[in-house]
């Protein structure tokens, strides 16, 4: 079904990419409206052009000077209101690339029409991302998201208002609960990382201030309203405290703590994370870094409770190790052998000052004195939320690197893309930035260039792209924007938004998102519905049933006797 | 039958003021205030609000010679169009309402040829001064025709220039813009000068060539000194004295707020802001005339 919404402009240029339409004074167009008209061509048949509308203006027509408009307003010169819109066009059928002619009717595109358009009639698999400005649904083609044909989405915004992390784990939410991708959707895991505030650790929780209005929104879209079903919680031991209690204020069940041992520190050879600054690559004690790390990886003998000795000393924490190699690197004896030859004692002096600096930060998530976990982030659930936000900078770059390192060296070993996993990672500027090294950086590269074969999808947010390693930008299938900042909003990595959209991002609202996907010549304009599970302990309903259970799961009466064989009399 | 197109500038013939006729003006100044007591005359505070302004224009788009049997005929091929504004002062819009357009072609005798858009019309002479009369009298007729129809509704009618042969609408005053001559006896043009923004001469009656009452007003602008912002008004003869003093009092409060400014306007304050409009809408209306142009031709090419 199609209304009548104006012609095509004669007045102004029509060509294949892009129209004017005058728009008839009992219609109307907005932005972001879908419209499509019809051309005869010889020989091939009616072509049918659709596009977006990017730009809407109305004049006075007949006023020759600024000051008529008093004179029109007042009632003494004739003149007429004359609004066009322009339409980018996003489809052109069969593929003839014919201007349409001026004076064409111009319809509004409804149902199959608009599907056909916006190219939904071609994505078998449909990731709904939200409502455009005229209430249809609009979507994501799923080929794009889970590596079929891209991966990777980049998600930018300035802080606060853009809503990002709000957005990414809508996707999650969309994609897992839409039945995009079917059955895979059981299987399919999901890395959360949480970088301030306890925005996300509560993704479990209904949120309890969302109404029928918004639940009704979620059932539109083709999913049921509601929080994740199966959501970790991971958050770093609380300093000082040495039964390894986790650092969260806002809940107290499904949650457990992360840490490494400090035999896996050894032989995972995690010393590099620890240096992963990029101010840190730029030094030369990285050479002293990887001697060491080789070195510990060699002499560390791993005891009991994750410690380990060295040359037959026992090192219980973070701190003990620190000392170790504070000591060998200092002793003219055994410098040599730790820090390699030909290496300036100011350069070794560097490496020690930082080491030591570290020991603060680095000592509550690598211990001695706590049993392993098998794997800090080994978790059964669905949704791992790994908390960041109240460690310290250098801490977060460890577990961010560590913690992907381990995920991809997983999914490598695996050899099969298949079940899927997503990582959410907010403030990519700051883990792979445009100038310089890291080893985080490398990481996360090698997830852009190899993970879509791998079944790793980053779902990388930044507050500015123009600051993010280019080649992890570029492998985005999906680019977000959210509302930018006026100056980041002209840069070249802003490209594929149109000319209008580069200013209307200047004053997107919280909940607003231009999303580009590599099938559309346009980015579509999504408002995504208010999230449904909690995203401040405020808005959070009572614990599910499924976190409850965890708590009481995590201590198996029966797993100390299981060691004993004992008959226990 | 041969036929020629004249392209070189058509507009040269296209001269919008009639050639003034001399002759002594026959005038009764006493209608309203005695020859006496003639003075500038206030407007009243409130006038009408719902005005309509009628208006035409039109365009000479070629020349053509029409060759038959050895006898040459001139002819024109003019467009012209005429359209009215409604502007309601109190509910501050002003729209044009009623927008004709006609084409023809004028000759003394009948081409029977299709000139595409170009009806034919009756000249009845070949002289090209006749030619062009005969246009202007299509555009006034078609004029009238426009106002005809909306003239009912407004308060207070102005038709553009004389007000010959449309003095049977109502409420209708004819707005003549420029000064060909002095119709008052050389005693009282001394009143027109003293006119100040807003101010009107008292009703006076007009005998040469058809009988009519007319005033002059002045008009608010620049300069409000000789004959600078001077409109002259007419009315119909058939109207009662009183009301056509209630008419002059109408246009001397109705008329100088819609007076035009200099600089946006050559012909300001006369040429009325809403009647600018309209001209250029109407002028928008009559078509590309090099299209038009090239019509004729392909249509005269045919025989």
């Amino acid at each position: 079904m199609t209304d009548s919404v104006g012609r095509v402009l004669g007045t102004e240029d029509a060509t294949p990419l892009s129209f004017w339409v005058g728009v008839d004074s009992a219609a109307y167009a907005q932005l972001d409206d879908v419209l499509t008209t019809e051309r005869e061509v010889p020989g091939v048949g009616t072509v049918r052009i659709s596009g977006v509308v990017t730009t809407v203006r109305s004049r006075h027509e007949g006023a020759q000077f600024d000051s008529d408009v008093f004179d029109i307003a007042g009632g003494l010169l004739p003149a007429q209101v004359q609004e066009a819109a322009e339409v980018t066009v996003t489809r052109v059928e069969p593929e003839v690339f014919v201007p349409p002619t001026p004076g064409a009717a111009v319809e509004r595109a409804t149902g199959a029409e608009r599907d056909r358009a916006l190219y939904f009639d071609g994505m078998e698999r449909q990731v709904p991302l939200g409502f455009s400005r005229d209430g249809q649904a609009v979507f994501l083609n799923a080929d794009f998201l889970d590596g079929t044909r891209g991966a990777h989405v980049s998600i930018s915004g300035i802080s606060g208002v853009a809503t990002k992390t709000s957005f990414a784990t809508w996707l999650l939410y969309s994609l897992l609960n839409s039945g995009a991708i079917g059955a895979e959707a059981a299987n399919t895991k999901a890395l959360i990382f949480n970088v301030k505030g306890e925005d996300l650790l509560l993704l479990d929780h209904d949120n309890t201030r969302i109404d029928e209005e918004i639940r009704e929104a979620y059932r539109r879209l083709g999913m049921p309203p509601g929080a994740f079903k199966s959501v970790e919680v991971l958050a770093p031991p609380r300093e000082g405290d040495g039964n390894g209690v986790p650092d969260v204020a806002c809940r107290s069940t499904g949650v457990d703590a992360f840490y490494w041992t400090l035999a896996e520190f050894c032989s995972g050879g995690l010393l590099p994370f620890v240096f992963a600054d990029a101010d840190d690559d730029r030094q030369q004690y990285t050479m002293v870094v990887h001697q060491v790390a080789a070195r510990l990886r060699k002499e560390a003998r791993p005891k009991d409770n994750g410690a380990v000795a060295v040359d037959g000393q026992l090192l219980t924490t973070y701190r003990d190790l620190v000392d170790l190699i504070c000591e060998r690197l200092s002793d003219d004896a055994t410098r040599v052998e730790w820090a390699g030859s030909a290496i300036g004692l100011g350069t070794v002096n560097a490496f020690i000052r930082r080491l030591i600096a570290s020991g603060r930060d680095i000592g509550r998530l690598v211990r001695g004195d706590l049993p392993p976990r098998g794997g800090a982030i080994a978790s059964e659930a669905q949704v791992t939320v790994v908390d960041l936000h109240n460690l310290p900078d250098r801490a977060q770059r460890f577990v961010v690197g560590v913690v992907l390192r381990g995920e991809f060296e997983r999914k490598e070993k695996a050899g099969t893309a298949r079940p899927l996993q997503f990582v959410v990672l907010d403030e990519l500027n700051k883990y792979a930035p445009r100038e310089g090294t890291s080893p985080i950086k490398d990481i996360l590269l090698d997830i852009a260039e190899r993970g879509r074969s791998l079944g790793v999808i980053l779902i990388g947010a930044q507050q500015t792209a123009s600051e993010v390693e280019r080649r992890i930008a570029s492998n985005s299938a999906v680019r977000v924007v959210g509302r930018l900042d006026a100056a980041e909003a002209t840069r070249p990595e802003y490209g594929f938004l149109t000319q209008a959209q580069r200013q209307r991002v200047l004053m997107a609202k919280p909940g607003t998102m231009f999303v580009g996907q590599p099938e559309l010549p346009v980015p579509l304009v999504v408002n995504f519905p208010f999230p449904a599970w909690a995203t401040r302990p405020a808005e959070a309903g009572s614990a599910p049933a499924s976190s409850a259970r965890s708590v009481t799961a995590k201590v198996d009466p029966f797993e100390l006797a299981a060691d004993d064989d004992d008959i226990p009399f | 039958m041969r036929i020629t197109v004249d392209a070189w500038d058509p507009s040269f013939a296209d001269n919008p003021e009639s050639p003034s006729r001399s002759g002594a003006a026959e005038v009764k100044a006493a209608i309203e205030t005695p020859i006496a007591q003639w003075a500038p005359i206030d407007a009243p505070k409130t006038g009408p609000t719902r005005l309509l302004l009628v208006d035409g224009v039109r365009r000479i788009d070629a020349r053509v010679e029409l060759l038959e049997g050895g006898e040459r005929r001139p002819g024109l091929c003019a467009s012209w169009a005429a359209g009215s504004v409604a502007c309601d002062l109190d509910g501050k819009v002003a729209a044009v309402t009623e927008i004709a357009v006609e084409r023809g072609l004028f000759t003394e005798v009948d081409p029977k040829v299709d000139f595409g858009p170009y009806v034919f019309q009756d000249a009845g002479s070949a002289e090209p001064s006749d030619l062009i009369a005969a246009v202007q009298v299509a555009m006034a007729r078609l004029e009238a025709k426009t106002a005809s129809d909306m003239v009912m509704e407004a308060e207070l009618a102005v038709l553009d220039g004389p007000l010959r042969g449309r003095t049977r609408l109502p409420n209708s005053v004819g707005y003549i813009k420029s000064h060909h001559r002095a119709y008052l006896p050389a005693g009282l043009n001394e009143v027109i000068e003293r006119l100040g923004p807003g101010q009107r001469t008292p009703v006076f009656h007009l005998m040469s060539g058809w009988p009519r009452y007319s005033w002059y007003l002045r008009l608010p602008g620049a300069s409000s000194r000789g004959w600078a912002g001077v409109a002259r008004i007419e009315a119909a003869d058939g109207l009662g004295e009183d009301a056509v003093v209630a008419l002059a009092d109408a246009t001397a409060a109705a008329l100088p707020p819609l007076a035009s400014a200099a600089h946006k306007d050559p012909r300001a304050p006369q040429n009325l802001t809403p009647i600018a409009g309209l001209e250029r809408r109407l002028k928008r209306q009559l078509g590309d005339a090099r299209l038009l142009l090239r019509a004729v031709r392909t249509a005269s090419a045919a025989h």
